[in-house]
C-alpha cells in the first residue's frame, strides 16, 4: 500500500482520467504563458498601464481587430509614414515637405486623426494639405509652437482649420466642431449635406510640411495616424489601453496570489486537523474550537477591513488569504485522521513505545499526502477567484495589473451600457480560464485519492 | 416433494477492468422446506454473494449471469422486479445480516422501521402487532421505541430477525448472524433460530464460516470453496467424515481443547477472474493428482448420502 | 439529558468562538478603530463647543476651550484612549457587541440619522431578502438534483454534475452579474439593469411586489448558476456515501421500492448534514453579498459596505465587518444545532 502512493503512481493514475489530462493540459499552457509573460513583460508595463498618455494613439473603448470578419466594419488604426522629408531653404526660413496618399474602403471614418511630426527642435507651423479622392482638397494647420507630439482633432488651430471648409460646403458657420463632425467634414462626399452624408471612399492624398526658423532633422518615425476603431485582440478600453496587453499581463499575479495562498493554507490546514485527529482528547477539542473561531470570520469582509490597517503585497495578501481559508482543509484531514487511526497499528506503536511525533510522521502524515495534493489544486481556483474579487473592489497591491481591477475600471465606465462588450467578457474568462485546470486536476486527483482512504 | 429453494447452475460475476471476477460459478443447491441447511466457507468463497444473489440484491458493477432460482417451483429470477420485490422479496423470503452490520436505519425507531415493512405489505402495524414480533425474539416492548444505536448488539441482532419475520415468511437467509457478537449472544441466537424453525415452520439458509456453529444447528450443510460447491451432505457424514481435501483440512484448523498446534491449509485461494479448466483446490490440496490440474470435477454422489467434487472419489 | 448538555455544550463553545473570532478581527481593524473614535470624539467635541457657546456668552476663549478639552479627554477615556490596553480592549469590545458603532463620516440612513447602526438596520434586510431566497433556490434545486444524481449513481445526470460544478464555481458571481445584466438588461432590454425598484415606485401592493420579483430576478438568476452546481455536487456526495451504508442494502432487501429507499431512508439519514449545508449556504452568501449588490446597485448591506470603501467612511467599514461576522456566527451555530437536532444519534445522548 505505501509504495502506491509514490507521486509516479499517482501521476499515471491522473492521466488515464480524462479531466485530469485536459487539466494537466491547460494547467502546462497557463504555467508557460504566465512564464513567458514574467520574462518578456517587464516590471515597467505595470507603471505604464496607470499612465494613460502612453496609450495615446490607441483607438479608445474599441472592439477587436476579429470584428471585421463578423460583418462590423471596424477598420484597424492606418499610419501613414512621412519619409523622403525635401528641404527648400529660403531667406532664413526652412521648408520641409512629405507627402503620402492611402486607399480608404471603409463605410466608417476613423475614430480620430493625428499627425505625429518626430523632430528635435521647434518650428513656426506645421500644415497639412488633405486631398479628397473628388480633388477637393482641406488645407489643416496648426500654428507655433510646434514640436514634437501627437496633434489630434482635439488641437485647436487644427479644428480652426476645418471650420472654413464646413462652411464652404454647407454654408454654417459653427462656432466649435466635435471630433466626430471633424472626421465626418474629413471623409465625407462633398456638398451641403456634407456632415450627414456617407463616407466617400476612394483615394487620399496628404501632404504635409513643417516651416521652422532654423534647421530642423525629422525622423522618418513622422506619421500621420488614422486612428481605427477596432484594435488588438482583445479590444481597448477607455483609456486605449489593450485589453489583450492586460489580460496576460493579470496572469503571473493571478497565478502566484492562487498558488501561494492555496499552498499556505492547504499546509497549515492539513497540518492542524492531522494533529488534532492524531491527538484526540482535550487537545483535538481545542483545536477544533480554533477552527471554529477562524470559521467564523467572514473572508471578504474581514480581508477588506484588514486591508485599512496593513499595505498589501502579493505576500501579505496571499498569507491573509491562507490565514483564513486553512479550517476548511483542516476539517477534512482531521477526519481523514481518525479514518486511519481507526486501524491498529497506531496503538502498536504506542504499546512499542514509539514517540507520538515519530508515529505521526510515520503512519499519518504520509497518508495525508495525497489528499493535501489534490485540495492544494481545488483550493487554488478559490485563492484566485478570492484574489480577483478583491482587485474588483478596489483592493490590490499597487502597481499591479489584475483583472479585477480591469473589470472594476469596466464598472466605473459603465461598459455594459455602452455595449463594450470586450471589456466586460475577457478579463472574466480569463478568471475562469484560470481556474478550471486546477480544479479539473484537484478533482481528478480527488476520486483517485478518496476509495484508498476509505477503504474498507 | 418440491424443495422450497432450489438453485441450479448459478453464476454471478463482478465486471472489472481484469475481467469478470466469477463470485458464484455454476452453483447448484437446495433447501426442503422445515431444513436448517447450513452453507460454510472461508472469507471470499463468495457465500455472501450467493444469499444476496438468491434475495436478488446484486447491483452494479456485479450481475446474475446465468443459471435458475426456483422458490417452491417458480424462477424468481425471472419475474419483473416490481413482482419480485411486492410478492417475494421479504414476505417469502427474508434475509439477516452479519451481526456487525447496521441493518436498521439509524434516523428511525426500531419499532418504526418493523411497523414499516407490515404496512408495506398491507399487514397490521399496530404496536401489537410489533409487541409480538419483539416477545417472539424475546425483547420486550421498550426496545420499539429506541433508536437502533441504543441498543446493543445482541439486542439489534434479535430485533433485526424479528422485522425479518414480520411477514411470515418461508424462508429464511441467515448470513453470519452472530459474527462480531460475544458467545452467550452467539449461543442465544442459535437457540433463537432453532425455536422458529420449531416453533414458526421457517426454514433457514445457515450461513457462516463458522463449523462449529453449523455443527450443531444444521440438518445438513454444503462446503463453498472459491465460487463453488465442493462437498454437501448431512451433518453426521461431513463432520463425521468429511470427504473433500478442503473441508478436511477446515476442520483440522478449527481447534478443539486437545489441539496442540492449530494447522492451516498452506497456499492462496486462486483468482476468481482468472479460473483455468483444473481444480480450484489443487494448488494446495495435498492429494492432488495429475487429472486435478487438468479437469474440473464436478459434485457426485459419494456414500454417506453425499456429493463431492474431487477426483479422489 | 444527553441532549441538554449538547446544547449547552455546543452553546458555551460557541460563544466562546465568537468572542476569539472578534478579538482577532479587533486586532486586525485595530488602527481603523482608534481613527474612528478619534474622529468621533472630534465631533462630539464641536458639538459640545457649539452648545457651550450658544448657552453661555459670558464665557472666556480660554475657558471654552478648557472646558472642551476636559470634555473631549473624558469621551476619549470612555472609549477606552489613553487608557491600559485591557481595559481598553474591554470597552472597545463592548461597544462593538452594543452595536454601538458611532457616527458615519459622510453616509446618512433613508431616514436621516447617522448612526451606523441605523444604516445597517436600514439595509441589512434588503440582503436578507435577495440572499435568503437565492439560497433556498439553490437548496432546493441543488437537494434534488444532487438525489436524483446519487440514485443514478453512474448515469448520464450523475457524471454531468462535477463537470457542472467546476466550471460555475470557478466563474464569479459578480462577473456572471455583469455578463447578464450586459445581455437582458442592455441588449435584449427585458430585465432592469440594476437596483431595488422602479423610479418612481409602483403604486399598490401587487405592482410593487411584482416590481420587486422583477428586479430580483437577474440578481437571483446570477447567484442561482454560480452556486446550484456546487450544491447539488456536494448533495450527490452526501447521497452516495449514505447509500454505501449497510442499511441502505437491508432496506431493499426489506422490500422497499428505490424510491422508498432514497426518499425516506437515505434522505433522512442524510437530513443533518444537508441541512448543515443548507444553513452553511445562506450564512456564507451573505459574505459574497458585497460584489453582487455592487454589480447590481441592489440597496443592501453589501453596496453599503462598498461605498464606505469607495468614500472612506471607516465607521460603517467597522460596523458592517462587525455585523457580518455576527451573522456567519449564528449560521455556523444553527447549523451545529440543526444537526443536533435531527441526529437522533446525538439527541439521546450518545
Amino acid at each position: 500500500m505505501a509504495s502506491k502512493s509514490s507521486g509516479r503512481s499517482y501521476l499515471r493514475e491522473l492521466m488515464k482520467s480524462r479531466s485530469g489530462v485536459i487539466g494537466l493540459g491547460l494547467l502546462i499552457i497557463l504555467l508557460a504563458i504566465s512564464a513567458y509573460v514574467v520574462v518578456a513583460l517587464p516590471q515597467s508595463e505595470a507603471y505604464k498601464w496607470e499612465n494613460p498618455a502612453a496609450w495615446q494613439g490607441n483607438p479608445v473603448s474599441a472592439p477587436p481587430f476579429w470584428v471585421n470578419y463578423f460583418g462590423v466594419d471596424a477598420p484597424s488604426t492606418v499610419d501613414l509614414p512621412l519619409t523622403g522629408w525635401t528641404t527648400s531653404v529660403s531667406g532664413g526660413i526652412y521648408t520641409y515637405t512629405a507627402a503620402s496618399s492611402f486607399v480608404w474602403s471603409h463605410a466608417v471614418t476613423p475614430s480620430d486623426f493625428e499627425v505625429v511630426p518626430v523632430f528635435n527642435g521647434t518650428a513656426y507651423e506645421i500644415s497639412i494639405a488633405w486631398t479628397k479622392p473628388d480633388g477637393t482638397t482641406i488645407d489643416i494647420i496648426k500654428s507655433s509652437p510646434v514640436s514634437t507630439a501627437n496633434y489630434d482633432l482635439t488641437t485647436p488651430s487644427i479644428q480652426q482649420s476645418i471650420i472654413p471648409y464646413i462652411q464652404s460646403q454647407t454654408g454654417v458657420y459653427m462656432n466649435s466642431v466635435t471630433s466626430r463632425q471633424q472626421l465626418e467634414a474629413l471623409f465625407d462626399k462633398g456638398g451641403p449635406h456634407l456632415l450627414n452624408n456617407s463616407v466617400e471612399q476612394g483615394t487620399y492624398g496628404i501632404t504635409v510640411q513643417l516651416i521652422a526658423g532654423a534647421p530642423q532633422a525629422i525622423s522618418s518615425a513622422s506619421k500621420v495616424s488614422l486612428v481605427g476603431d477596432s484594435y488588438g485582440y482583445m479590444g481597448t478600453d477607455t483609456v486605449g489601453r489593450p485589453i489583450d496587453l492586460g489580460v496576460l499581463a493579470g496572469l503571473p499575479w493571478a497565478l502566484e496570489i492562487g498558488i501561494i495562498s492555496s499552498l499556505g493554507a492547504v499546509m497549515a490546514g492539513v497540518l492542524w486537523g492531522g494533529l488534532a485527529g492524531f491527538f484526540g482528547g482535550w487537545r483535538d477539542r481545542l483545536m477544533q474550537w480554533g477552527t471554529l473561531v477562524i470559521l467564523a470570520l467572514p473572508a471578504l469582509p474581514f480581508l477588506i477591513a484588514l486591508s485599512y490597517s496593513i499595505s498589501l503585497t502579493l505576500l501579505t495578501e496571499a498569507l491573509i488569504i491562507a490565514a483564513l481559508s486553512w479550517p476548511f482543509y483542516a476539517i477534512i484531514a482531521r477526519s481523514v485522521t481518525l479514518s486511519i487511526r481507526s486501524q491498529t497499528y497506531i496503538e502498536a506503536d504506542r504499546a512499542m513505545g514509539i514517540s507520538s511525533a515519530r508515529s505521526f510522521l510515520t503512519h499519518i502524515l504520509p497518508r495525508l499526502t495525497p489528499v493535501t495534493i489534490a485540495y492544494t489544486a481545488l483550493g487554488v481556483s478559490g485563492g484566485i477567484i478570492l484574489g480577483q474579487t478583491l482587485a474588483f473592489l478596489g483592493i490590490q497591491p499597487g502597481n499591479v495589473i489584475t483583472w479585477g481591477g480591469i473589470l472594476n475600471d469596466a464598472l466605473t465606465f459603465d461598459a455594459s451600457v455602452h455595449g463594450w462588450w470586450w471589456w466586460v467578457l475577457f478579463p472574466g474568462i480569463m478568471i475562469v480560464v484560470a481556474s478550471v485546470p486546477f480544479v479539473l486536476v484537484g478533482f481528478a486527483l480527488d476520486r483517485i485519492v478518496a476509495p484508498r482512504v476509505s477503504a474498507k | 416433494m418440491t424443495p422450497l429453494l432450489e438453485v441450479r447452475g448459478l453464476k454471478i460475476y463482478f465486471a472489472s477492468p481484469r475481467g469478470d471476477v466469477k463470485a458464484a460459478e455454476d452453483v447448484d443447491f437446495h433447501l426442503d422446506k422445515g431444513e436448517i441447511v447450513g452453507l460454510a466457507g472461508e472469507s471470499g468463497s463468495g457465500k455472501t454473494t450467493l444469499a444476496l444473489g438468491i434475495m436478488r440484491l446484486i447491483y452494479r458493477p456485479g450481475r446474475i449471469a446465468g443459471g435458475e432460482v426456483r422458490f417452491e417451483g417458480t424462477d424468481i429470477l425471472a419475474l419483473p422486479e416490481k413482482d419480485y420485490r411486492e410478492k417475494y422479496r421479504w414476505s417469502k423470503m427474508a434475509m439477516v445480516f452479519q451481526g456487525s452490520m447496521n441493518g436498521f436505519t439509524p434516523v428511525f425507531t426500531v419499532g418504526a422501521q418493523i411497523q414499516e415493512v407490515l404496512r408495506m405489505h398491507g399487514r397490521e402495524d399496530n404496536d401489537v402487532a410489533v409487541r409480538k414480533l419483539l416477545e417472539m425474539v424475546d425483547l420486550d416492548q421498550s426496545i420499539a421505541s429506541r433508536y437502533p444505536h441504543e441498543l446493543s448488539g445482541g439486542q439489534k441482532q434479535r430485533a433485526f430477525i424479528a422485522m425479518a419475520l414480520a411477514l411470515n415468511p418461508e424462508l429464511l437467509v441467515a448470513d453470519e448472524p452472530t459474527t462480531a457478537l460475544d458467545v452467550i449472544t452467539q449461543a442465544n441466537i442459535m437457540n433463537l433460530l432453532k425455536r422458529l424453525r420449531k416453533e414458526m415452520g421457517v426454514s433457514i439458509l445457515l450461513i457462516t464460516h463458522d463449523l462449529a456453529l453449523l455443527s450443531e444447528a444444521v440438518d445438513r450443510l454444503y462446503i463453498m470453496y472459491a465460487g463453488r460447491m465442493v462437498e454437501e451432505g448431512p451433518s453426521e457424514s461431513l463432520f463425521g467424515k468429511p470427504k473433500h481435501p478442503y473441508t478436511q483440512g477446515l476442520l483440522a484448523s478449527t481447534p478443539t481443547l486437545q489441539t496442540k498446534q492449530i494447522r492451516g491449509i498452506p497456499g492462496f485461494m486462486p483468482d476468481l477472474a482468472n479460473q483455468l479448466e483444473m481444480c480450484s483446490f489443487s494448488s494446495r490440496c495435498p492429494f492432488v493428482k495429475d487429472i486435478c490440474r487438468t479437469e474440473r470435477p464436478g459434485l457426485r454422489k459419494a456414500d454417506g448420502g453425499e456429493q463431492v467434487a474431487c477426483w479422489l472419489y | 439529558m444527553g441532549y441538554a448538555r449538547f446544547i449547552v455544550g455546543k452553546t458555551v463553545s460557541y460563544v466562546l468562538a465568537l468572542f476569539g473570532a472578534v478579538s482577532i478581527l479587533y486586532v486586525g481593524i485595530y488602527p481603523t478603530m482608534q481613527k474612528v473614535i478619534e474622529a468621533s470624539a472630534n465631533e462630539a467635541a464641536s458639538e459640545f463647543q457649539r452648545n457651550l457657546v450658544k448657552g453661555h456668552s459670558n464665557l472666556t476663549l480660554g475657558q471654552i476651550q478648557a472646558a472642551v478639552a476636559t470634555f473631549k479627554a473624558a469621551y476619549l477615556s470612555a472609549f477606552g484612549f489613553n487608557q491600559p490596553f485591557p481595559v481598553k480592549f474591554a470597552l472597545q469590545m463592548g461597544n462593538l457587541f452594543r452595536f454601538n458603532f458611532g457616527s458615519a463620516f459622510f453616509l446618512q440612513a433613508p431616514n436621516g440619522s447617522k448612526q451606523v447602526i441605523a444604516l445597517i438596520v436600514a439595509y441589512l434586510p434588503n440582503t436578507i431578502l435577495l440572499f435568503t431566497t437565492g439560497t433556498l433556490l439553490v437548496v432546493a434545486a441543488g437537494a434534488i438534483v444532487g438525489l436524483l444524481s446519487a440514485r443514478s449513481a453512474g448515469g448520464k445526470l450523475d457524471r454531468s454534475i462535477p463537470m457542472i460544478a467546476v466550471i460555475t464555481s470557478s466563474v464569479p458571481t459578480w462577473w456572471i452579474g455583469f455578463v447578464l445584466i450586459a445581455y437582458f438588461a442592455y441588449t435584449l432590454n427585458i430585465l432592469p439593469s440594476g437596483g431595488i425598484s422602479a423610479v418612481p415606485p409602483p403604486p399598490g401592493i401587487i405592482e410593487r411586489f411584482g416590481d420587486l420579483l422583477y428586479h430580483m430576478t437577474l440578481p437571483l438568476l446570477s447567484f442561482f448558476l454560480v452556486n446550484v452546481g456546487g450544491f447539488a455536487y456536494v448533495i450527490r456526495s452526501l447521497a452516495v456515501s449514505t447509500m454505501g451504508e449497510d442499511f441502505v442494502t437491508t432496506a431493499r432487501a426489506r422490500g422497499m421500492s428505490e424510491n422508498r429507499v432514497l426518499f425516506k431512508h437515505v434522505l433522512r439519514t442524510a437530513s443533518p448534514s444537508i441541512a448543515t449545508q443548507s444553513i452553511l449556504a445562506v450564512a456564507g452568501s451573505f459574505g459574497g453579498a458585497i460584489t453582487t449588490e455592487v454589480v447590481f446597485r441592489w440597496p443592501g448591506l453589501g453596496l453599503l459596505t462598498y461605498t464606505a470603501i469607495t468614500e472612506n467612511d471607516l465607521p460603517v467599514i467597522v460596523g458592517s465587518t462587525f455585523i457580518l461576522t455576527v451573522i456567519l456566527f449564528l449560521g455556523l451555530y444553527a447549523g451545529e444545532m440543526a444537526y443536533g437536532l435531527l441526529d437522533p444519534r446525538i439527541k439521546t445522548g450518545d
